[in-house]
């Protein structure tokens, strides 16, 4: 007998130390006092060089790998495969069949090379998501998933009409109709699109709308546009037509009350516009932007601008008030009011603010 | 002088006396210092440092590569000495215990040596007082319980307790007193190397110089002047033996901490330190490095210059002018002239600390002879029992009240933040191998050494500057990388280099104690994770790679290992040794003949009505001089102030979040309740009101009258992203004579409904699937999301190169992306960078968005801007070999599931040219039901052909609640200011690991995009909204 040294035994066990010891039915060798009989005793095969190489045995342990995670329908193919080991943890033979269940299909065509079985599939072009397996030598993976989704690329992009007329400082609901692609399928919940209005003086108003139950939805909140507009989705390369955007116009009811009075404590002119009443039967709304104007007869003249509160706007200003007439512009949005006027008693709770 | 071995009973007396002072003294040390210690050393500066550099010993003695820090470090970077007891203590008790321990003993071998050294100069009673006088020295408490400085104490103790020796041996000479001289030399530098430096000068010196005059006193004038010369000629060869063997300890017992300095010069910026200021200018600092140490001593500096120039204490008396005049700092150019190029490098405070040691011999003698000397019976004859009692009393009063206020000043004005329980984050760290990535912290103070003491894992950051040696770190003035925001712009630059390239460092988790820094962390692509049970804020950086199974590290030789473990410990040892050994057979009272000290002379005194009536004048003169100056100061405190002082005032007063004080500021006449306008400046935070800093302002008058102004003020604002300039119309209004600002207003627009109904897609990257203890099951893996870059280009603007493009996610999952980019000239790769807050790292399913990459070097030492002032815009080019010709584009993704708020709008869109520099503005509107806090615009523009040739960040500056809304404004540059270099290739782009991208169908300039009419060399500007929507900050 002839003794091999050094000699290493190739394991791809889990948790053996390879090159150790070597079991068998017989006991348990210091790899380094084996010999060629005994080798032979233990199923060994010895090569000339000194390796020992472990015959394969049958499939104990299969794990699976499907991917990619998200298959586009109709688009991308999936790719299926198996590692499967014996019970020392070495690959298995050659040319054994793997039986993959992926989803609904079922392939039995592969065989395994260097142990490791694949296959590349087609996966049905309906959208969810789908469990698989596989088989060898009666013994069975772990359940893994892949998902199928909608071919974004061939979703006809359409919004969903507004009903009637968008008031200012409402919450306005914009969605498109449901967004299925050739095959039928849904998009995903989370896909973003882009919603773009384009308004009559040039300016945009730009959301964010999110697929919530097949749809993409945003809200728009009315508020600083001048108008309603035309409204474009936009997902990818794909866009919808435009859908026009109309916003009720509001009219003043009567024409804002305006009033003057002096500060003489500090030699400055108070001013106080409103309640501005509007026709559709409601103050003008909190926060719309004003914007006051006061020339004295001197031509000494001061700006100030802000915001209603309650209907009402008042400020001071940097006026002389013994400079009177004044004439007075002002702004809103529901238009512009000339008045000349002078001075008055100073109104009851009087409050001067600021302006942001 | 009595012959020798014979003491009169007064010196016998005087001996006991002094002994039983240095008892009392020692107690005080123990009940006051020792008394406070457990309770304040966690607020100091420096203590926690050195508790982590004794715990790197406790955990391997004899190896001094410290990974935890920096990417690691050299421990021979520092004395080991303090850090090794600490470390050996650790065995019997825990850290902090241990700390504590080492500097008491470091305090009572200061208080025996300062009686020691203090005996050479005077007698032993006024020894026993200068003792006394270090437990109420108020730079005592000030370096123990406010900064923490352990290894300054404990140099300083052992290095007194040696110069009895150095005195002996030169006076006398004898092997023993030179080896235990070179002992304490050799644990002086264990402990701490600069005190033997600069000890040997500040008090060698004048301790041999005054043996030199002992030699003389012993060996009277010989006969001839040669004789007279040479008499000294044995004592001046022992004194440079000595030094000569000094030096020899001093290199020999740290030769690694030389070996590391002169192998790895420390290549970093200079540190700006406070004490280097002008204390005029600087106050504040004057206050913490110069009056507050000398306390009261200083007003002894008269009376030191007096002795000295009167009295054998002249050598000494020089010593504590010089460090009186180098501690004064920047204050006046002496310091500068003296110490040349080191006075960029040393803190100068440590001279004060010395000259507060040198002067207590002098002290010593002052209280020796106020009590029971001269002074004293001179006071009591010229002013009365009752006013000698009041200044005595006075004199100790002050000298408590002022060491105890320096030890309670941390609890009065915080100089740390509230103490951060470090026990939650180790067990984060611990766990599922959160710890094979580094971490950094932010907001911890000086903590975060005390956290690194408690875990093995690494952090990018450190708390020893002198260590450094990442280029990124080294090049920025920073003392640690969480100090940033009190630095400016370029501490956060610094910062922001880590934050933004983390894969290179392998920096996962942030840890922050500060919400200042939330909106750089969230828009340069970190995610908020959890809080934990100490209140600190985990942050996570995904698809960062892992450290290295084996790390690189400095090889340092075994024989500098050992050395290094072994010598300054066993110095430390053997000079503990000696000193016991001296304490056991001689004390430390013993008079012996070579000592010189001075004596006090009785002697009569006749002008007592002379000392009577220049005392009266001099306290009338004091008491009409001090009432003067109260009513002045109460005066000028009562002007008026001008509207543009009180305009600062205010912002200040918001700035620092005193809200009474800048409610009284607004106009009383016109401003509403307090609560009301607090609920004001509550509701409207965001990134400049919540996360600003206020750095400057500048205010322009208009429209004035007498009682009236308008204002336009600017305020530069510093967040963690950048400095921003907000522009406010501010009213200031005369009542009186004072001005008040007039209240300002917000837009009180009404969220249009009162419940909002919303469905909203949730989503959860599960991660660990099962019960499991694996922490990455393969099985449990998401692979990564389908992305495509698009359009890639690299441009050049301003002198500055850029890579742009368009990201699209063509995935059906959100992704988290990762974008790298490197310059290359003639197929060299030059620089490696990650996007920053240009790029929408969190994206949804089929989003585009643009996304840019700046390149940026790192400050280096030959910069100007090194030296100088900080400049908010300053830009540091890349050092690159050559101007690059291309570049290329690694990006990947993961799936992520946080962060995908999507429910802000853009209303009124509008795009106009002003003055050559094209604007966006609009109002960013809050559709859905999470309050924005702060809001990214990201505008990708398009040029004439279509290509992305621009991509641009703008924040909206204030928070928005669900409904509300908020004006934006950004600007972009001039097309003709960009300059195209190269459209990058396809082999130029790498995505998720591959070459070749996928055949996807991606937009273009026309898909999704808004025109830019009338804006030239734009055709269109494609628009990407993220939020980040953490509670916002007040």
């Amino acid at each position: 007998m002839k003794l091999l040294s050094p000699i290493a035994l190739v394991l791809l066990a889990n948790n053996a130390h390879a090159g150790d010891f070597v079991s068998d039915g017989f006991g348990l060798v210091p790899a380094t006092a084996i010999s060629e009989q005994r080798a032979a005793w233990a199923g060994l095969i010895v090569r000339p060089d000194g390796e020992i190489q472990q015959p394969p045995e049958d499939a104990e342990t299969v794990l699976i790998f499907v991917g990619p995670k998200s298959l586009v329908a109709g688009v991308d193919d999936g790719h299926a495969v198996t590692l499967n080991f014996d019970r020392h943890g070495n690959f298995v033979a050659d040319d054994l069949p793997v039986d993959f269940r992926l989803g609904p299909q079922r392939v039995t065509d592969p065989e395994t090379r260097y142990g490791i079985g694949d296959v590349l599939f087609r996966p049905d072009p309906s959208a969810g998501v789908f469990l698989t397996g596989a088989t060898i030598q009666e013994r069975q993976s772990a359940r893994a998933t892949y998902r199928v989704t909608a071919d974004l690329e061939s979703i006809k992009l359409q919004n969903q009409p507004v009903e009637g007329q968008l008031s200012f400082e409402t919450f306005a609901t914009l969605s498109t109709a449901p967004l299925t692609d050739k095959f039928g399928n849904v998009a995903n919940d989370g896909v973003s699109a882009k919603m773009t209005i384009t308004h009559g003086d040039g300016a945009f108003t730009v959301l964010t709308p999110v697929v919530s139950d097949g749809s993409a939805q945003s809200k728009l909140l009315t508020r600083d546009i001048p108008d309603g507009g035309a409204m474009t989705t936009t997902l990818g390369l794909v866009a919808s037509a435009a859908t026009d955007l109309p916003v009720q116009p509001l009219g003043d009811l009567v024409p804002a009350e305006l009033r003057l009075w002096a500060i003489p404590e500090i030699e400055a002119v108070a001013f106080r516009a409103g309640p501005i009443l509007t026709d559709a039967g409601h103050l003008l709304n909190d926060g719309a932007s004003v914007k006051v104007t006061v020339q004295g007869a001197s031509g000494a003249s001061a700006t100030a601008d802000g915001w209603l509160l309650d209907g009402t706007f008042q400020t001071f200003l940097t006026l002389d008030p013994k400079d009177g007439p004044f004439e007075v512009e002002f702004s809103t949005p529901l238009g512009t009011y000339h008045k000349r006027q002078s001075l008055r008693a100073a109104p009851g709770g009087m409050a001067l603010e600021g302006a942001e | 002088m009595p012959p020798h071995g014979l003491q009169t009973a007064q010196q016998t007396s005087e001996e006991s006396a002094g002994l039983r002072l240095l008892l009392v003294a020692l107690a005080g040390v123990v009940l006051f210092h020792g008394g406070l210690l457990p309770f304040t050393h966690g607020n100091t500066y420096d203590a926690f440092i050195h508790m982590f550099f004794g715990d790197s010993y406790h955990r391997s003695w004899f190896d001094p590569w410290e990974p935890r820090w920096y990417t690691g470090f050299a421990t021979t970077s520092y004395p080991p000495g303090t850090h090794m007891a600490i470390a050996g203590l650790m065995h019997l008790m825990p850290l902090r215990a241990a700390f504590v321990v080492v500097q008491l003993v470091g305090l009572l071998l200061l208080t025996v040596g300062v009686f020691r050294f203090s005996r050479l100069w005077v007698t032993a009673r006024p020894a026993g007082f200068a003792a006394l006088a270090l437990v109420l020295s108020s730079s005592i408490s000030e370096t123990v319980h406010l900064f923490g400085q352990l290894p300054t104490i404990f140099s300083l103790g052992v290095f007194l307790n040696g110069l009895p020796y150095v005195y002996r041996w030169i006076v006398i000479g004898g092997l023993p007193n030179l080896a235990a001289s070179v002992t304490f030399a050799s644990a002086t530098t264990a402990a701490h190397h600069v005190t033997t430096l600069f000890g040997g000068v500040l008090f060698i010196i004048p301790l041999a110089v005054q043996a030199l005059r002992a030699v003389a006193e012993l060996n009277p004038s010989p006969k001839s002047r040669l004789a007279s010369v040479l008499r000294f000629a044995r004592p001046f060869g022992r004194g440079i033996l000595l030094a000569v063997l000094m030096v020899g300890a001093m290199v020999l017992t740290v030769f690694p901490y030389w070996s590391w300095s002169i192998n790895d010069p420390i290549t970093q910026v200079p540190i700006p330190h406070g004490s280097r200021e002008s204390f005029i200018e600087r106050k504040d600092l004057g206050f913490v490095f110069f009056v507050l140490p000398w306390g009261i001593a200083i007003l002894f500096l008269p009376y030191v210059i007096y002795k000295t120039f009167t009295t054998r204490l002249l050598p000494l008396g020089l010593s504590v002018l010089l460090c009186f005049v180098l501690g004064t700092g920047g204050t006046t150019p002496i310091s500068r002239a003296i110490l040349h190029g080191a006075f960029d490098i040393l803190t100068l405070d440590r001279f004060t600390f010395w000259a507060t040691i040198l002067i207590l011999p002098f002290t010593g003698y002052m209280i020796d002879g106020l009590l029971l000397g001269r002074s004293g019976e001179v006071i009591r004859a010229a002013l009365g029992r009752g006013v000698h009692r009041m200044i005595v009393g006075g004199i100790f009063l002050s000298m408590t009240l002022i060491a105890a206020f320096a030890a309670i000043l941390p609890t009065i004005q915080p100089t740390q933040p509230r103490f951060i329980d470090p026990v939650p984050i180790a067990k984060f760290l611990e766990e599922d191998e959160h710890d094979r990535w580094r971490y950094l912290t932010l907001g911890f103070g000086d903590q975060f050494a005390y956290l690194s003491a408690q875990t093995e894992a690494m952090s990018v950051d450190g708390n020893y500057h002198s260590a450094r040696r990442l280029p990124d770190m080294t090049r920025f003035s920073v003392e640690r990388l969480e100090n940033a925001k009190y630095l400016g712009v370029p501490g956060l630059g610094s910062l922001r280099q880590f934050l933004v390239n983390a894969d290179s460092y392998n920096l996962r988790y942030v840890f922050s104690n500060d919400e200042f820094y939330d909106p750089i962390l969230h828009f340069t692509g970190w995610t908020r994770l959890n809080r934990l049970a100490n209140g600190v804020i985990v942050w996570e950086r995904q698809d960062v790679t892992p450290l290295p199974v084996f790390l690189p590290r400095r090889e340092i030789s075994p024989v500098h290992a050992i050395m290094w473990s072994v010598l300054p410990p066993t110095a430390l040892f053997m000079a503990a040794t000696i000193f016991f050994m001296t304490l056991l057979r001689r004390g430390f009272g013993g008079h012996s003949p070579e000592m010189r000290p001075l004596v006090a002379r009785p002697k009569d005194f006749s002008n007592v009505r002379l000392v009577r009536t220049v005392v009266l004048v001099l306290g009338g003169l004091a008491v009409i001089g001090a009432g003067t100056l109260a009513r002045w100061v109460w005066i000028e405190s009562q002007k008026p102030a001008p509207p543009e002082t009180v305009i600062e005032a205010y912002f200040d007063d918001l700035d620092f979040r005193r809200f009474q004080p800048a409610y009284d500021r607004l106009d009383p006449e016109t401003r509403p309740d307090f609560e009301e306008v607090m609920f004001n400046w509550r509701w409207r935070g965001g990134l400049l009101a919540s996360y600003g800093k206020l750095s400057d302002m500048r205010m322009v008058a208009h429209n004035k009258t007498d009682n009236l102004i308008d204002w336009t003020v600017e305020l530069d604002l510093l967040t963690s992203i950048n400095t921003r300039t907000e522009i406010l119309e501010v009213r200031t209004v005369r009542r009186g004579e004072h001005w008040f600002l007039a209240p300002t207003n917000l837009r009180q627009v009404q969220t249009p409904v009162r419940l909002q109904r919303e469905g909203t897609v949730a989503w959860n990257v599960v991660g660990r699937r099962q019960p499991r203890p694996e922490t990455d099951l393969h099985r449990d893996r998401l692979d990564r999301p389908r992305i495509a870059v698009s359009d890639a280009r690299l441009v050049q603007r301003n002198g500055r190169y850029s890579v742009l493009g368009a990201l699209t996610n063509a995935d059906a999952d959100p992704a988290f992306v990762s974008v790298f980019s490197s310059l290359i000239a003639k197929d060299e790769q030059m620089l490696r960078q990650s996007t920053g807050e240009v790029s929408s790292q969190r994206m949804l399913p089929a989003e585009t968005s643009g996304f840019r990459i700046d390149f940026e070097g790192v400050l280096s030492l030959e910069d100007e801007e090194a030296l100088g002032n900080f400049d908010p815009t300053l830009f540091i080019p890349p050092e690159l070999s050559a101007p690059p010709d291309t570049a290329s584009i690694e990006a990947r993704a993961v799936v992520a599931g946080r962060d995908l708020y999507r429910g802000v709008a853009l209303n009124g869109v509008r795009i106009a040219d002003k003055d050559g520099t094209p604007v966006v503005s609009g109002l960013a509107v809050n559709t859905g039901t999470e309050t924005a806090t702060i809001i990214r615009i990201i505008a990708l523009l398009y040029d004439d052909e279509g290509l992305p040739v621009w991509a641009e960040a703008g924040f909206v500056e204030t928070n928005i609640y669900p409904g509300q809304s908020a004006p934006f404004q950004f600007a972009l540059p001039a097309r003709d200011e960009i300059t195209v270099i190269a459209d990058l290739s396809q082999e130029r782009l790498m995505v998720n690991g591959s070459t070749m991208q996928a055949d996807l169908g991606l937009p273009t300039a026309r898909d999704g995009t808004l025109p830019m009419n009338g804006v030239d060399g734009y055709s269109t500007m494609r628009l990407h909204v993220s939020t980040f929507t953490y509670d916002p900050l007040f």
